[in-house]
């Protein structure tokens, strides 16, 4: 079952910001990253599965109900940890977590204290005097006190320490085994990479792809990298070969061969018959893809090429 | 429609702002009556009576016009910053933050939120004032003791002190003090005022009061005679103490209200009737004399003062009071000081040097001469009492009027607040309205020439003339009710359709 489900999201906000024709939708159970540069439209994609937003186009549903109408009843089911960290006023850490507790028309406390003391947290403070880290400590615990279904995480480990954000995804890890439905929004390609089943990239509003992770993690494909003693066996080889190049460089006597794992044993017979300076292999992770989609100089079409025939 | 921890968190976040405002409030309000000065005000009054400036030092200058002043510009401003801050503080400021989106991740829906912080926003401010209409009608009794009864004014104290009797007996049985020499002498000194103009004081303060509770019997009767009859409205039906003085012929068939009034005048109602026609007999007298007067027109040179003395009622009374005017001259150069300061000091024309010459500049006889003195005296302290009398009716919608002006503003600031995410343009459009229209109201005040400016500002609304004259301010409110109902549900709407940058 479909349980957030993003269909034909459009909203323009001038400028060419904004987001346009969005789709995806994330199954129950899974962990599904969304990931993007700032400002390529997570966050106002979010914002309209929460219902802050009325979408111009298109039509986003939270558990088959949808999300503009029945923002508030979404909410019994839904944990959101915003991606800013703004309290209100003239309250200690406390106060605010009963505040939202009232909120929540919550009495069962025993997930609130399991959070507090996983993520070692005393709330009794003024909110204005905690550090960013306890400020987003607090906020993950008010945001998962109900112990929702779905929880929608808009860029969720920012300000903490490298143990707090190994401890967070250890917390997502651990709500992915009981079964819940995750939207982890990051731009970090660390914690994506750790915890997600499906991403999907977006770039300038747009979303460039979806991708099963386990697929780019395990490829089959592999790059190797190969430069010849001299020119005349790199023209041998061009010419004779039946392999797959990606790129011919005559002037560096290199060339990029694409080869797929069932056909090692035939490019490195073949390779025997060359006089050859170096065969390294190009390795190609989750972080180059990423990486390419990142670089804003690069449009979409480029990004997509890139990605067929590996980086170098 | 209302979250209970919402409107607990706006409590929490606001409660202080809005106790410090309300305890600042209260406290001007507060020395405002301690300070107001009865005696002062009844010189001032006494000065002008008659002339143009009569109505305004009415306002400026009696109890409930100071009072006044403080609901146009103190309370005004006050309020008007605390509903400026509170509400760009209650919505957009949480919009802008982003604190907001804590609050919408929760099952509470938006238009519950919304209307919570209306429902804060508007009760804050009603309690405020009412807050500030209870303190300032205890200071009122308690610095003034001008709220449950007549004033116990100082003479009273000073005489009940030389007849050795309980205060409000005095107060209430006013011709025992005349009986008592000491008495008489104990409230002159206590008035400043000699035994002669006191004891007509006296006379005169116990006939108002006569007045008072006779119009008060008249008004009771009517009341039930009325009862039933829709035609007559309130103000038809009351009769209040000036209409019987203007007119005492109203009591003289109604053996209740005589009877009433003749309590305060140490009479039987029998008595009080008889005096009662007395008097309308002499009123009526000079008026008989008229065609008299007419008559004798042109007949003799040496009559002629006295003639156009009796020709005309009103002319014959700014005669006099030019030859009082030009009596206290004299007398106040005899005296070496001005006017101003002898009106403050009738006391001083009595002075025999200062009356010789009054009575030289003015032809008049030094009887005639005292007795004025004597009846300004009389005056000035009867307008003393009356400066602090409080009408309920008006300090209430006083406090109903400001109230209003500053619900129309904080629906500006609440209508501003949901329709901006940004802070700064709400605070823009919700406070700087409300602040422009506050500023022209001074400079409306300040300056005849720009008068026509009171039409583009909401304080005309809150005309506080009228509503001292009790007159016709309900429109202006009515329509300051209205700007407030249609704000705040256009805000309240809008806030529940609007895309929020969360």
């Amino acid at each position: 079952m479909q349980m957030i489900q993003v269909d034909h999201l459009t909203k323009d906000y001038g400028f060419g910001r904004g987001v346009f024709d969005v789709s995806f939708g994330v199954e129950q159970g899974e962990v599904f990253g969304f990931l993007g540069p700032n400002g390529a439209g997570k966050t106002t994609t979010i914002r309209h599965i929460m219902g802050f937003s009325k979408p111009q186009e298109g039509m986003i549903t939270v558990q088959g109900k949808e999300s503009w109408k029945y923002s508030a009843p979404i909410q019994r089911q839904l944990g959101y940890l915003p991606g800013e960290i703004a309290f209100p006023v003239n309250m200690t850490g406390s106060q605010f977590i009963d505040h939202m507790a009232n909120l929540r028309g919550l009495s069962d406390r025993r997930m609130t204290n399991y959070l507090l003391k996983k993520f070692e947290l005393e709330p009794d403070g003024d909110l204005k005097r905690m550090s960013l880290g306890m400020k987003r400590k607090l906020a993950i615990v008010t945001a998962f006190m109900h112990d929702p279904e779905i929880l929608v995480l808009d860029e969720p480990t920012s300000g903490l320490d490298p143990i707090m954000q190994e401890r967070f995804i250890e917390f997502i890890l651990e709500e992915k085994e009981r079964g819940r439905t995750i939207l982890l929004s990051s731009h970090i390609f660390s914690e994506v990479d750790a915890t997600c089943d499906r991403i999907a990239i977006i770039k300038d509003g747009i979303l460039v792809s979806t991708i099963v992770a386990d697929t780019l993690r395990h490829n089959e494909d592999k790059v190797f990298k190969v430069e010849f003693d001299n020119e005349m066996e790199y023209q041998k080889f061009v010419c004779s070969t039946s392999l797959k190049l990606n790129a011919k460089r005559p002037g560096q006597n290199q060339v990029k061969v694409m080869i797929k794992d069932e056909n090692i044993h035939q490019f490195f017979d073949e390779m025997s018959c060359y006089r050859l300076k170096f065969i390294s292999e190009i390795k190609f992770t989750l972080e180059d893809y990423f990486m390419n989609f990142y670089d804003r100089k690069k449009s979409v079409e480029e990004g997509k090429e890139g990605m067929l025939y590996g980086l170098y | 429609m209302f979250s209970k921890p919402i409107f607990k968190q706006c409590i929490r976040s606001h409660g202080k702002i809005w106790a410090i405002f309300t305890f600042v409030m209260c406290l001007i309000l507060s020395i405002c009556t301690w300070s107001f000065d009865a005696g002062a005000f009844g010189a001032v009054a006494n000065a002008v009576e008659g002339t143009a400036f009569a109505d305004a030092a009415k306002n400026f200058t009696s109890f409930l016009g100071s009072l006044e002043s403080y609901y146009k510009m103190i309370a005004v401003l006050l309020g008007m910053v605390y509903v400026i801050i509170t509400s760009t503080n209650l919505v957009v400021d949480e919009v802008d933050s982003g604190s907001m989106a804590y609050t919408l991740s929760t099952p509470v829906r938006r238009s519950s939120v919304v209307i919570t912080k209306m429902i804060f926003m508007i009760g804050s401010v009603i309690l405020m004032f009412v807050i500030q209409a209870g303190v300032g009608i205890g200071a009122a009794e308690l610095f003034q003791h001008c709220v449950s009864d007549t004033v116990i004014t100082d003479d009273v104290k000073d005489a009940a002190d030389a007849l050795n009797r309980k205060e409000s007996y005095v107060r209430d049985h006013l011709y025992v003090i005349k009986e008592d020499e000491n008495a008489l002498k104990a409230g002159a000194d206590a008035r400043e005022m000699d035994v002669d103009s006191y004891s007509l004081y006296l006379d005169k303060a116990m006939l108002r009061k006569s007045y008072k509770a006779a119009a008060e019997e008249l008004t009771d009767m009517r009341e039930d005679l009325y009862e039933d009859d829709d035609d007559m409205d309130k103000d038809d039906i009351e009769i209040t103490w000036q209409e019987l003085e203007a007119d005492p012929s109203l009591m003289l068939d109604c053996d209740d209200a005589l009877k009433k009034g003749a309590a305060y005048m140490d009479m039987t109602a029998t008595e009080y009737k008889a005096f009662i026609m007395e008097n309308l007999d002499k009123e009526a007298e000079p008026a008989a004399q008229e065609p008299a007067g007419t008559e004798m027109e042109g007949e003799a040179v040496v009559q002629e003062t006295e003639d156009s003395e009796t020709q005309q009622a009103p002319g014959e009374e700014a005669d006099m009071e030019l030859m009082f005017k030009n009596a206290m001259e004299a007398a106040a150069k005899e005296l070496h000081t001005d006017t101003v300061t002898l009106a403050d000091n009738m006391l001083w024309m009595k002075d025999k040097d200062a009356m010789a010459a009054a009575v030289r500049s003015t032809g008049l006889s030094e009887e005639t001469l005292t007795a004025m003195v004597n009846e300004s005296m009389a005056m000035s302290a009867l307008n003393e009492d009356y400066s602090v009398d409080f009408d309920m009716e008006v300090y209430l919608w006083l406090n109903v009027g400001c109230c209003l002006l500053i619900l129309a503003f904080s629906a500006i600031g609440f209508f501003a607040s949901c329709l901006f995410n940004r802070n700064k343009n709400a605070m823009t459009i919700g406070g700087g309205l409300p602040f422009a229209f506050f500023i022209i109201s001074i400079i409306v005040e300040m300056s005849e020439n720009l008068e026509n400016l009171k039409y583009i500002t909401l304080t005309t609304l809150f005309d506080t003339q009228e509503i001292l004259a009790l007159g016709d301010f309900g429109v202006g409110l009515g329509v300051l009710a209205g700007i407030a109902v249609v704000l705040y549900t256009a805000g309240c709407l809008i806030f529940t359709k609007k895309d929020l940058p969360l």
